[in-house]
């Protein structure tokens, strides 16, 4: 009978248990406090975010459409949107209004939310032994007053904050940001450019600049963007970017000082515009810059019906230490790929007065310079010549002096990169290419504001490269065998010390 | 709770962790620990070539799934084989004294086993630019997910006077436990279960600490798990007579 009593006893205590536990449990779900540990604060909203929504003068509305059935590989991501849009809430003192809406079986809000542009998706779950379609939706529409803002897929947690604080900024600066990109001459076109220029669209409106068919560059245009002009542009063209400039525009650009055809053949290149960033002091030279294999980027060749892979000496790589740490729009940045780009150097007597530079991107110490004669074979054993650091990008603003005679310029900045490859094609999705160009492009446009948001997104940390492999076995051995060794060597003599005493205790 | 109280449990706890370095287990255990996760870790970190420890963390909770019931087996096994539980328990101390010193003491242990990996993020801050939040969160997340494993041992431990069948039937729940809420299990799983799934499988918290983010609910449902299976552990011990 006791036993019985006993055990019932138990078995209340124990469901109260559980009880309390799940209650707790599940309240710490509601109300819970987070310390964020990561060197970026990659799960805490920045600055930028919690002004942008401090100055808020009217309620943004944020309606969060994701389905209740979605995989389940989406759970976290659901909670980690969740978590970033609780800090919003938090920040912006009743001003964003934040809802979670499931739109599975709401025809109407099925059709609004096609017309607005989020999308319907379709997974394939694999549940009840069989693979069956479920869809589902993972969208955003963030609105102010009338207009509003849309993400059609949130795909993951990185650049949410971003796309997030941009649209807000977007809806409540009022006007969009233009962007000049420069056609013609041979020059890369939105076409080539793909990937980076539809990024910058999400900010800005990107107006494509042909020097034939207008009078004067609109100065409107905050930065004119020219990505490596194959042909010579002429006089009439340079004079029309020299008035841009003179009148405070902002140029980026993008081209090196050697091209290289398809047929892997380089010559040296001539377009005139190089002509004139001699002239304001800022030359980009005719060579290319060479790294130790590696300290360079990883390349793919065919060969007959091979591909193979390789460190190219030709496609340096720039890690943190090559980045000017004082410059927030490349601080961050730890591995971007630059590919045949050509060293630039400033000339400050050209600069006047008052100006400043930012080297923002050099090779490291042991890379070199190749001038004149090219072998580009990747499966040459490289040798350098005279190793030294150079410039591949430099940001430099200054009154720049008007070879053309204007004579009242006002302060502009112009910033060169050089090499344009890095930029375009497949080659931007290459380590922290996209975020390079980005960076730089929102850096002239944008005075930095943004750029501290999006860095969060990097998550490539490369370690030193430059050690042999003798090193790395030892480095391998010493860890793996250096503690155990101390570890059993302590374990033994404590042994044999306790079996001494143990035998001096028996005496 | 006054300090008799505590002080009890202070000495039980330290008679406990001693027992592991006065015979040759704690070594070994060190040492298969030590070897084994450096190794498969080293395997790769060249190759990779990222001053992350997320590999290792990755390789972690697989290690202590073996490691952790292989330290509990014994705790009350042992005891309840030779006799020595009897007398364990007649002294003057509660059930519970005895539980938190076994546990304390198999945490502190491996506590102290994951200190000596200390050379890992010594090795890659001198390689590189690591960031220093997700190694501390890890550490953190890895002791959370060990006394997790050790307060289940412990009690499966305490069901039965079998070392080997303990071990196994740890190993056993400790993976059950562990994989609940792991992404390819919840792919598999009816979709109405799947949040409760997550939400009670501990490899899932331990990512999220791992991540570098020290969160309430996290620690909150670890101390949960672990004191749920610790007040099981006293009351079997209690009721161990009920047959």
């Amino acid at each position: 009978m006791k036993k019985i009593k006993q055990r019932s006893e138990t078995y209340v205590t124990l469901l109260s248990i559980i009880g309390i536990i799940i209650l707790v449990n599940f309240f710490s779900y509601k109300i819970f406090t987070r310390l964020d540990l990561t060197q970026n604060k990659e799960f805490t909203v920045s600055a930028v975010t919690k002004n942008t929504l401090k100055n808020l003068d009217d309620v943004v509305n944020i309606k969060v459409y994701f389905s209740k059935n979605l995989p389940s590989q989406f759970i976290s991501l659901r909670e980690n949107v969740g978590d970033i849009l609780d800090a919003y809430d938090n920040y912006s003192s009743g001003n964003v209004r934040i809802e979670f809406i499931d739109p599975t079986d709401d025809e109407e809000l099925a059709s609004s939310l096609y017309a607005q542009g989020i999308p319907e998706l379709q997974f394939e779950v694999f549940e009840k032994d069989q693979m069956q379609l479920v869809r589902g939706y993972m969208g955003m529409s963030i609105g102010y007053g009338s207009d509003s803002e849309i993400i059609p897929v949130v795909q993951d947690t990185k650049s949410l904050e971003y796309q997030i604080t941009l649209a807000i900024k977007k809806l409540t600066s009022g006007e969009t940001i233009k962007l000049g990109l420069l056609n013609g001459y041979g020059s890369l076109d939105r076409e080539s450019l793909g990937g980076g220029i539809q990024k910058l669209e999400e900010l800005y409106e990107v107006v494509d600049v042909d020097l034939l068919s207008v009078e004067e560059i609109d100065t409107s245009l905050k930065t004119l963007i020219i990505v490596s002009p194959k042909e010579e542009i002429p006089e009439g063209g340079l004079v029309k970017i020299d008035a841009y400039v003179a009148k405070g525009g902002n140029l980026l650009v993008l081209d090196e000082g050697v091209a290289i055809d398809e047929g892997l053949q380089a010559t040296n290149k001539n377009n005139g515009l190089n002509n004139l960033l001699t002239n304001y002091g800022i030359k980009i030279n005719n060579d290319m810059v060479l790294e130790s294999k590696a300290n360079s980027g990883v390349a793919s060749f065919n060969q007959g019906f091979f591909t193979f892979q390789t460190s190219y000496s030709y496609w340096p790589k720039i890690a943190k230490d090559g980045f000017d740490q004082d410059n927030s729009a490349v601080s961050k940045l730890e591995n971007v790929v630059l590919q045949w780009a050509s060293s630039i150097d400033v000339d400050k007597t050209k600069l006047g007065e008052n100006y400043n530079i930012s080297y923002l991107a050099k090779s490291s110490d042991k890379s070199w310079r190749q001038t004149g004669k090219y072998d580009l074979n990747p499966q040459q054993t490289f040798t350098p010549n005279k190793t030294q650091t150079s410039n591949l990008a430099v940001d430099v603003s200054a009154k720049f002096k008007s070879p053309y005679g204007i004579e009242d310029t006002i302060f502009s900045r112009i910033l060169v990169v050089g090499d344009s490859d890095f930029a375009s094609g497949n080659l931007v999705t290459m380590a922290d290419n996209l975020v390079f160009f980005q960076n730089i492009t929102d850096s002239l446009s944008l005075d930095g504001d943004l750029i501290e948001v999006r860095s969060k997104g990097i998550t490539s940390r490369p370690i030193e490269t430059d050690i042999s492999d003798g090193q790395k076995v030892l480095i391998r051995y010493l860890n793996v065998f250096g503690v155990t060794v101390l570890v059993l060597t302590i374990g033994l003599s404590r042994y044999f010390l306790r079996k001494k005493s143990r035998f001096v205790d028996d005496l | 709770m006054n300090k008799e109280y505590l002080k009890t449990i202070y000495s039980l706890f330290k008679k406990e962790l001693m027992s592991y370095f006065n015979s040759p287990i704690a070594y070994i255990f060190i040492g298969v620990f030590l070897v084994m996760g450096n190794w498969l870790f080293f395997k790769w970190f060249f190759i990779i070539g990222q001053a992350s420890m997320r590999n290792y963390f990755s390789l972690l909770p697989w290690i202590f799934l073996f490691l952790a019931p292989a330290l509990t087996m014994r705790l009350w096994a042992e005891e309840k084989r030779s006799g020595t539980i009897e007398f364990l328990l007649t002294l003057p101390i509660t059930n519970w004294q005895v539980v938190l010193a076994k546990f304390f003491g198999a945490l502190v242990f491996l506590f102290i086993s994951l200190l000596m990996t200390f050379t890992l993020p010594i090795t890659i801050f001198a390689l590189g630019n690591a960031d220093m939040g997700p190694i501390i969160g890890s550490y953190l997340g890895a002791l959370f997910l060990g006394g997790s494993y050790l307060a289940l041992g412990l009690f499966i431990s305490s069901l039965t006077k079998n070392q080997i069948i303990a071990f196994i039937l740890g190993v056993m729940a400790c993976f059950g436990f562990f994989i609940i809420g792991a992404d390819f299990v919840l792919a598999g799983a009816p979709m109405a279960l799947a949040p409760i799934m997550k939400f009670i499988g501990l490899g899932s918290h331990f990512n999220s600490i791992a991540r570098g983010v020290i969160d309430s609910k996290d620690v909150i449902y670890y101390i949960s798990f672990i004191f749920m299976f610790l007040w099981l552990n006293a009351r079997v011990i209690e009721n161990r007579t009920w047959k």
